[in-house]
């Protein structure tokens, strides 16, 4: 046995595995032939029934800490998301703490709400933007009283002025809190706001993330949570819809199954080229 | 929670533990200097330095990107002192930061650590860098300067996010020795990937107290483990009366348990 | 008093005189405590800057320790979250104007001394010359034709910041799924029998996340006869791979949680207490 062959399945140029990635991806993303099923996960049928539980004389308020970097993960979640709170017809109300938040949220918002026939400060408000640097105080005065911490919406209009705002005081007129994040900002509203309040809180964030919150989803201070891109293609199928978070999860499968085979190549040549060492000493 | 009395048994248990942590502190600072065991990870921190110094190349520090905040003092605290080891040695340092207070801050730190170690001409304006305030930027700019500066040895501590595998990554590929420590359980897994070591959890914190000697950080992890101590009771005595519940349904004993359990229950 | 401060420091409605007389007055008194902050003596700084720190965090302390509502009488402190709230965002702006100036002036002086890549410098700032006008015409007049072209400055604002900035930072991060793969190829050796039992989870978890993998075990039935839950439904899968996160890794995260918490109180307290001593919070100021 030549060891020399185990020793080059441990080490395959980076370049090849990228090129064999990209093409797996491609083949993924633009073969309309590809469908694979789609099982979703407790967790998002969690966060289905909890945005069908809301109750529509409250407010649903949709947080965003997520941008343009996170966008292949969240825009596909917030896409899901407005799509099943607007079906709902559920009044809802927008704020971000990234400063590019609020121009990708309304990217995705805008065209929905068209298509919806959603009305602006009638069925839906934008709160703007705010530092995350001051996020923790923000969040806390938020939860006593809205109109005096918000003051404005996105475009500097008072935010008494609109329908949708009438009568909402503080959370306790909050029906379900949402937020959508590429970054750890969930302990904060969990501690600050949501324990408080007992409102449901629902998250959706990236991947990555995931295994940091199932701890709150145990003690049942998450409701539910979309898991990226996974995540919106199960929360898609729920919704009987198919956008590009559907065709992602296929991707995502094949992608998977690529790094699954590498991992077991390597591995296979690292015994295998010890045995061949071993047995060449012998 | 909102106010204390939303819930007191939880009000009174963090007073308990700021108490605790305090005591600690002045503890060490006014009658004994606590000593802890030397964390792993640290040994890896002079072997990086040397390896540098001998091949003429820089030592890069990066202070996480969540800008100026607890975490990242912490980390400032320790590139204080590895700062001094490489200033010692005659190499240079590079340390890009997210954000502009933080960069005022480590420039301070950096600029005392090489004058204490006798070598302050080794440190260069623009050394201690402002890169930019967007995460992925920050990661592209980190990374440029790794490959241009060929660094040998890179040290990520702080809070990182989704773009700690791209400074892991680039380092491995240009040959840097790197030594790795987050409070983002979530980033771990990609630094133990691609990095030489690496400081989990709140062992980065114990490495700052152990790096330096220094008696507020020394007792400040005493009077985290004592609260840990704590912690662990609370939860092995509330598994018990949450067991013993099963048992017992009705009277006195049944009531006293029910209270219990319901003492530090999530979302009070 | 309390009244009048409210108003005073309280938001201004529309942008007009007192709007533009408050945006004044507060540049001056902030530059007058500046002013008398530096005429203070050595030995009171670092007095005065742990005094602030403390009366800082003790409005926070306060406003928490004490009841929402007790009788007739509700908490004195909450009703000024919100002004504080945007005092702290004021203050934190105040930073921007350092990293600006100390970008801009590193990288000037790169092109004049025509260090070593130099030429990047010169694309930087070029590049922020021209995010920070046409950020500035997009919000102040979108419809302006650049150099008396068909084009807007809203026009080359989308293509720099929508078109440029956006996809550059997705292409970055887009960039770690190929660094991920390089990675756990070259990293994930079984060389023990603990990383046997990780890569054995590791394999559970990633199929139970995708399709192919749910769809290896979905011919266990997830009800039995009768339409009662099928006991043997817990080996799919996905099954397999929540029970993994809940039982497993929860308790494992929670452990780390408890312990990254109570350093953050720690360093917290600390900070507030000005208990720090060394380095950087030794020196004379």
């Amino acid at each position: 046995m030549n060891p020399g062959i185990w020793q080059r399945a441990q080490t395959i140029d980076r370049r090849v595995i990228y090129v064999i990635l990209l093409l797996f991806i491609f083949v993924a993303l633009f073969d309309k032939h590809l469908k694979l099923p789609i099982i979703p996960a407790k967790q998002t049928i969690d966060f289905y029934n909890a945005v069908q539980a809301a109750p529509s004389d409250k407010l649903v308020l949709v947080s965003g800490q997520w941008s343009p970097s996170t966008r292949g993960e969240n825009q596909w979640q917030a896409q899901a998301i407005f799509t099943h709170l607007m079906r709902r017809r559920l009044k809802f109300a927008m704020i971000g703490f990234d400063p590019q938040n609020d121009q990708v949220t309304r990217a995705v918002v805008e065209p929905l709400a068209k298509q919806y026939h959603y009305v602006y400060g009638v069925d839906y408000i934008d709160w703007g933007f705010r530092p995350y640097g001051v996020f923790p105080q923000f969040i806390k005065s938020l939860a006593n009283d809205i109109p005096g911490t918000v003051i404005k919406d996105r475009d500097d209009r008072p935010i008494g002025s609109f329908p949708i705002m009438r009568g909402v005081k503080n959370f306790q007129d909050i029906g379900l809190l949402i937020e959508i994040t590429g970054s750890g900002t969930a302990e904060f509203w969990m501690g600050l706001v949501q324990g408080a309040h007992k409102t449901p809180f629902a998250l959706a964030c990236t991947a990555v993330m995931a295994p940091t919150y199932y701890p709150y989803l145990d003690s049942g201070q998450l409701v539910g949570m979309l898991t990226g891109i996974k995540g919106a293609g199960d929360y898609e199928g729920l919704l009987d819809t198919s956008t590009f978070g559907t065709r992602a999860t296929g991707a995502l499968s094949l992608v998977y199954a690529l790094i699954i085979l590498l991992i077991a190549l390597g591995n296979f040549g690292y015994y295998m080229s010890k045995f061949a060492e071993r047995k060449k000493a012998t | 929670m909102q106010h204390a009395s939303d819930s007191w048994p939880v009000a009174a248990l963090t007073l308990l533990i700021c108490a605790t942590i305090v005591g600690g502190v002045l503890s060490a600072q006014h009658w004994r200097l606590p000593s802890i065991r030397r964390i792993a990870g640290l040994n890896a921190i002079d072997e990086a330095v040397g390896r540098a110094t001998e091949m003429g190349r820089p030592v890069l520090m990066v202070p996480g990107l969540i800008g100026f905040d607890v975490v990242t003092l912490q980390a400032l605290a320790i590139f204080s002192e590895i700062a001094r080891s490489v200033a010692r040695l005659g190499n240079k340092i590079i340390l890009p930061t997210i954000d502009p207070v933080v960069q005022g801050v480590a420039e301070e730190t950096m600029r005392d650590a090489f004058a204490e170690a006798g070598r302050p001409d080794l440190l260069e304006e623009g050394d201690v860098r402002y890169l930019t305030t967007q995460q992925f930027a920050f990661a592209s700019g980190v990374a440029g300067i790794l490959v241009r500066e060929k660094v040998a040895a890179s040290f990520l501590f702080g809070a990182f996010y989704a773009e700690s595998l791209i400074f892991a990554e680039v380092g491995h590929q240009v040959g840097a020795v790197q030594v790795a420590g987050t409070t983002e359980t979530h980033q771990i897994p990609f630094f133990i990937a691609a990095c030489d070591y690496v400081i989990i959890g709140d062992e980065f914190y114990a490495a700052a107290s152990y790096i330096s000697k220094n008696p507020t950080l020394l007792g400040s992890i005493i009077g985290q483990d004592y609260c840990k101590v704590i912690l662990l009771a609370i939860v092995v005595l509330g598994c018990l009366a949450q067991t013993l519940l099963q048992h017992w349904h009705a009277g006195l004993v049944a009531h006293l348990l029910q209270h219990a359990v319901g003492l530090f229950r999530a979302g009070h | 008093m309390g009244h009048f401060l409210h108003n005073f420091f309280g938001p201004v409605a529309h942008r007009n005189g007192v709007y533009y007389e408050k945006l004044v007055f507060g540049f001056l008194l902030v530059f007058a405590l500046l002013g008398i902050l530096q005429l203070a003596p050595r030995r009171w700084r670092k007095t005065i800057i742990a005094l602030v720190t403390f009366v800082g965090g003790l409005y926070y302390l306060a406003e928490f320790l004490y009841p929402y509502q007790t009788g007739p009488h509700k908490n004195p402190f909450t009703p000024y979250l919100d002004f504080v709230t945007n005092a702290s965002a004021v203050i934190t702006a105040f930073a921007i104007g350092v990293g600006t100036f100390s970008l801009l002036s590193l990288h000037a002086r790169n092109i004049v001394r025509r260090r070593g890549s130099w030429g990047n410098s010169i694309v930087l700032l070029a590049s922020f010359v021209a995010m920070t006008v046409f950020g500035l015409l997009n919000e102040y007049a979108p419809h302006l034709r650049v150099f008396h072209s068909k084009v807007t400055s809203a026009q080359v604002y989308n293509v720099l910041f929508m078109g440029g900035y956006t996809n550059l930072t997705s292409a970055m991060f887009a960039v770690i799924a190929f660094y991920i793969a390089s990675a756990a190829y070259r990293a994930f050796r079984i060389r023990s029998a603990e990383a046997g039992l990780l890569m054995a989870a590791a394999l559970i978890v990633m199929l139970g996340s995708v399709s192919f993998g749910t769809v290896l075990t979905s011919w266990i039935s997830l009800t039995g006869p009768h339409g009662v839950e099928n006991p043997m439904a817990n080996f799919r899968i996905e099954n397999i791979a929540q029970w993994l996160m809940m039982q497993v890794n929860s308790p494992a995260q929670r452990g780390i949680l408890f312990g990254l918490n109570l350093g953050w109180i720690a360093v917290s307290l600390r900070l507030w207490l000005s208990l720090e001593r060394g380095s950087y919070f030794d020196t004379e100021i």
